[in-house]
């Protein structure tokens, strides 16, 4: 099981939508089995740099490989079917039951059903919840449940698109561990887009900090924390840091 | 009262068809309209304009396309109430799936692509269950609607309920009218109500609604093609009529004897004066009784007036090309008069249409509804120098009705009708001899202008019908108390004249 998530490299990618670019010559290479967390303002290009890797954008120059193949070869569905997504508004099919979402990609892959209480398990959910419509289901139990249909592709690598973005403090910090349990467990690749950099430097191995398109700074949260990421990452990181003494400060 | 079920199964049929071919326009257009805002906004619109068009002109339109196109195409009967309805049953459609399909949560779309779906699983199974309740209330609002326009669809001589509102409303016979009006209603009230129970079940996913509303549709739909069934065989002689009482007792009774020399017979009643004879030429009826001034006016464009035996030679040449044949004049006129009340007629000293000139200015004209539109009204007028104070349109039987009540004093009336006698009407004489005769004369399609058989069932009735009975036919018809109907009429007159 210890096997690893794919490598994933960005070369030379940029795109354009129209004459703005969103994304402006970005070079990185994703380590097979790191969590990376991309971080910056909204307008950033973080987003679009994420969902270059699935194709649901396509780069307007340089290109996207995942463990060493261009992901523009072949059809989009059949590689998009082989990387877990997770996103903000999570995209749980209404008409269908918990289970019916969370069985969805192997249905229409043509793979056999996945073991469906096992995965709730996984994201600690009762069983007995797969019978429920997603409406049923609390905003922290709906993402649950996106999470465990991206894991039930078997998909090594996950693109989460400000995964936690839309709930509560707690319920955030909850499913934040959760997952980051589960990285370390399936030996995943993963690559979290947030504006929140406590959460980045809490979850993730190397925080990348975007701005305008570009990379602007690329370290472990450690150097980030010790302020060697560049002065756009210490101004990111100040936020946090002060909270935290300020907090500490109120305790005495 | 069987008629009723024949006719309500053809109104379904026809109905069932046209939404069919509806649905399979509106479906794809409105799914590729819905990524396409452009498109989204020309189809509607365009679905839109054809919407406003009413109904009766939207069926009377397509006859005159559909004979343009040629090709054989049968111009009137099923083929252009299809479209024409089919036409009409697009817009709701359309709308809701171009609704439908952009009121999808984003999220839901983003995911399913985000998944790994393709274009055709996502529309499987994303797109159409969840755009389904939307899409099929608006095929509830064009059953609905489809359903009631269906009515409208006798008057290009396809079988519908509307057989009986309109044949009612020209003898008024309102029993007939209410049902043919009741039965079209509860026609549609029970669709709605079996669709409802299929979007209810699309909407909640309760599987016994869409089994119950499914079967409920099933089982309607094969009542509907009952019909079909039964009907296979040897091709039915197809009577025609215009749209009155007269015609409607002359197509039973000529419908009578050719079933009694062995055919199956049909009817197509309610046609429009002039498709009438374009249908004769093209095959659509094979047999109907259209008046010899009618022919010489409307469709040889003649305006001199001849003699008699010039003007049925010139139509049987008229007709030659066609391969139609004139059988013979059944031996009475219904001519174009105008008529007055006698006292009225009397007041204003008028006795002809001479006289009528004098009188015009102070005077109102009732008219039926094509009568100031046709080459008789042009002769009169232009003939005599008649101008009305005023002139209305009414359908036949009401313009009696405005004449009797004062609301007009001169009223373009048949001659064979019998509601001359009946109500003591003056007929004003035509001195100037300005319009031509109108000899009541029996046409055959090409397909049985030689048909031995047929001819011998019909030439008995050739001379055999006198003004006077005619006129008690059509008065036993159109009285307000103690109504036959056509059918009774039509025995009556055969025992009349003795051709029983």
């Amino acid at each position: 099981m210890k096997q690893q998530g794919p490598e994933v490299r960005f070369e030379h990618v940029t795109k354009r939508f129209g004459d703005a670019a969103a994304v402006a010559g970005v070079d990185i290479a994703i380590a097979p089995g790191s969590f990376v967390a991309l971080v910056g303002g909204s307008g950033a290009g973080k987003s679009t740099l994420l969902r270059m890797v699935n194709r649901l954008e396509t780069p307007s120059e340089g290109r996207v490989l995942v463990d060493g193949r261009d992901v523009a070869e072949g059809p989009a569905p059949s590689l998009r079917r082989r990387i877990g997504y997770v996103f903000q508004s999570i995209g749980l099919m209404p008409h269908m039951s918990v289970a019916e979402n969370i069985a969805l990609v192997p249905r229409i892959a043509g793979d056999p059903a996945p073991d469906v209480a096992a995965l709730l398990e996984m994201v600690d959910l009762p069983a007995a919840l797969g019978r429920r419509a997603p409406d049923a289901l609390s905003g922290g139990q709906r993402q649950r449940v996106g999470v465990a249909r991206a894991i039930a592709t078997g998909a090594r690598l996950m693109l989460l698109d400000e995964p936690l973005g839309a709930l509560d403090p707690v319920t955030r910090d909850g499913i934040g561990q959760r997952y980051r349990d589960l990285h370390e467990r399936l030996g995943l690749t993963s690559i979290m887009v947030t504006h929140d950099m406590a959460e980045a430097l809490l979850l993730a191995d190397r925080v990348i900090v975007m701005a305008k398109g570009r990379v602007v700074g690329d370290a472990t949260p450690a150097e980030m924390l010790a302020g060697k990421a560049g002065p756009e990452a210490d101004a990111l990181v100040a936020v946090p840091a002060r909270q935290a003494q300020a907090i500490a400060a109120l305790r005495g | 009262m069987t008629e009723v079920w024949g006719l309500a199964a053809h109104h379904l049929l026809l109905s069932a068809a046209a939404l069919g071919l509806a649905l399979v326009i509106a479906l794809p257009l409105g799914l590729v309209a819905a990524r396409r805002p452009r498109l989204a906004a020309a189809s509607l619109g365009v679905a839109g304009v054809i919407q406003t068009i009413p109904g009766l002109a939207l069926l009377a339109l397509f006859y005159p396309l559909l004979l343009a196109i040629g090709h054989g195409l049968p111009a009137l009967g099923f083929l252009p109430a299809w479209l024409a309805l089919a036409l009409y049953a697009l817009l709701p459609i359309l709308r809701n799936v171009v609704a439908g399909l952009r009121g999808l949560d984003p999220a839901v779309i983003q995911a399913a692509d985000g998944l790994g779906m393709t274009a055709w699983q996502r529309l499987r199974l994303v797109e159409a269950p969840l755009a389904a309740p939307v899409v099929m209330a608006g095929i509830r609002t064009a059953t609905v609607w489809t359903i009631g326009a269906a009515t409208l669809a006798t008057t290009v001589g396809a079988s519908s309920l509307g057989n009986l509102i309109f044949s009612g409303l020209q003898s008024e016979d309102w029993t007939q009218v209410l049902t043919g009006c009741l039965a079209s209603a509860l026609l549609a009230l029970a669709a709605d109500g079996l669709l409802a129970l299929l979007e209810r079940g699309l909407a909640r996913r309760e599987r016994w609604s869409l089994i119950l509303g499914g079967t409920g549709v099933a089982i309607g739909l094969a009542l509907a093609c009952a019909p079909l069934l039964g009907g296979t065989g040897q091709r039915s002689i197809v009577v025609g009529a215009k749209n009155f009482s007269e015609q409607f007792i002359l197509a039973r009774l000529i419908g009578d004897r050719l079933e009694r020399a062995g055919y199956t017979v049909s009817y197509r009643q309610g046609l429009g004066s002039q498709v009438a004879l374009h249908a004769l030429q093209q095959g659509d009826i094979d047999v109907y009784v259209e008046y010899s001034g009618t022919i010489w006016a409307d469709a040889m464009h003649r305006s001199a007036v001849a003699p008699r035996g010039a003007t049925l030679a010139g139509i049987a040449d008229y007709l030659r090309p066609s391969g139609a044949a004139l059988v013979g004049p059944l031996g009475f006129e219904n001519a174009y008069a105008l008529a007055m009340k006698r006292p009225v007629a009397a007041a204003h000293r008028v006795a002809d249409l001479q006289g009528l000139a004098a009188a015009a200015p102070t005077l109102n004209l009732g008219a039926d509804l094509e009568y100031l539109s046709r080459p008789e009204w042009r002769a009169v007028r232009d003939g005599y120098d008649i101008r009305f104070g005023s002139t209305r349109n009414y359908a036949p039987t009401f313009m009696y009705r405005a004449l009797e009540s004062g609301q007009v004093d001169v009223i373009s009336a048949f001659s064979s009708d019998g509601r001359i006698a009946a109500d003591d009407l003056v007929v004003l004489g035509d001195p100037k001899h300005v319009q031509p005769g109108y000899d009541a004369l029996l046409l055959a399609s090409a397909a049985h202008a030689h048909d031995r058989r047929f001819l011998a069932a019909l030439t008995p009735l050739v001379g055999a019908i006198p003004v006077a009975a005619m006129r008690q036919a059509n008065y036993m018809v159109d009285r307000d108390a103690d109504k036959a109907t056509p059918d009774v009429a039509a025995q009556w007159l055969a025992a009349r004249i003795g051709r029983k």
